[in-house]
């Protein structure tokens, strides 16, 4: 049966807060996870996301998962939505809905202090093996995500 | 040049620009021309009749940052009264001089701006983002990094931004405590280099 709450969300965007972030990531175990951050106002991250969906489109079946997390407020969800779905991202894509912004970085890398776009790589074990603070750059994430499979 | 800035000077040749400054460390000296002004700005020279010196990198095309803006002028033009000087960095590459002037004089900036044409001092701070701040207290150590405000729960909303991170160092600072919050994650758009 659904909850009030889940009949209420029709949306594509997660919540997601220091505390479920890292069970989404450890969830992943045993595959590859890009964790990439993002901003509908930030315009490096909208200029790396397409090379980002299409290196997790490209190695999807080799068991790596792309995870979005857009840093937009709430009053920004539509457009942040509205901007996945023309990027045609239709899975693991989440908001921050963090309550302390420390933590929820802290959380994820503490060497992180919170620049966008950030994106974090872990292999499948769960454990943080590369950081970008910055655009990615596709060559280089190519190659981390090979290493790691 | 202070006894300090050579020593951080010969530091900084080797620590590059892997991370940020800590609180605790001597803030690395610059020598760079005020965007509206040309005249030269130091924060070496500024302490030297200032109690403390807040060095900001800001950018012209970051919407966090822009957030900002009237919330660096108010702190400024507050402390300046108390003798703290500010000074905004723009490293970023992808916005030249001539912008970083007229974003100054758009938004009527009461401190000065200089342009860090290659990253230089950036590096040499290990700044990271923008809007991102080191308060460098009077004997030219790191006393307060991170954000301006709203370090809890960032916004890219000018009428919800806040100066209470770096207000309240501000304020520990010029009354003789230690800063009891010294280290705030700063939250931005990452400077382009």
């Amino acid at each position: 049966m659904l909850t009030p709450a889940l009949l209420l969300w029709a949306g594509l965007l997660h919540p997601v807060d220091e505390v479920t972030l890292p069970k989404i990531i450890a969830e992943q175990r045993g595959r590859v996870v890009v964790v990439n951050f993002w901003a509908t106002w930030c315009g490096p991250c909208r200029e790396e996301f397409p090379e980002l969906v299409d290196l997790g489109r490209k190695y999807m079946d080799r068991g790596v998962v792309l995870i979005t997390v857009s840093m937009d407020e709430p009053q920004d969800e539509e457009a942040a939505e509205a901007f996945l779905e023309a990027q045609g991202v239709d899975d693991f894509a989440y908001i921050r809905a963090f309550l302390d912004f420390e933590r929820f970085v802290n959380a994820v890398d503490p060497e992180w202090i919170g620049v966008l776009p950030a994106t974090f790589v872990f292999d499948r074990e769960g454990r943080l093996r590369f950081r970008h603070y910055g655009e990615a750059g596709r060559t280089e994430l190519e190659t981390e995500i090979q290493e790691l499979l | 040049m202070h006894r300090w800035n050579r020593m951080v000077w010969v530091a900084m040749l080797w620590v590059g620009c892997a991370s940020a400054l800590d609180v605790g460390t001597q803030a690395p000296d610059f020598s760079l021309p005020d965007v509206r002004t040309g005249g030269t700005v130091s924060p070496a020279d500024l302490l030297e009749d200032h109690q403390a010196v807040v060095v900001v990198f800001i950018a012209t095309g970051c919407p966090y940052s822009n957030a900002f803006n009237h919330v660096m002028s108010d702190l400024a033009r507050k402390y300046s009264a108390k003798n703290v000087a500010f000074v905004g960095v723009n490293s970023n590459r992808t916005e030249p001089a001539d912008a970083v002037r007229r974003h100054a004089e758009e938004n009527d900036f009461p401190f000065a701006v200089v342009k860090d044409e290659g990253n230089v001092v950036a590096d040499r701070y290990g700044a990271q983002v923008t809007p991102e701040v080191f308060l460098v207290a009077k004997n030219g150590e790191i006393v307060y990094h991170g954000a301006l405000g709203n370090s809890r729960q960032p916004t890219t909303r000018a009428e919800e931004v806040n100066g209470e991170e770096l207000g309240g160092a501000l304020e520990d600072l010029l009354s003789g405590r230690p800063v009891a919050v010294p280290r705030t994650k700063a939250f931005g758009c990452t400077i382009k280099r």
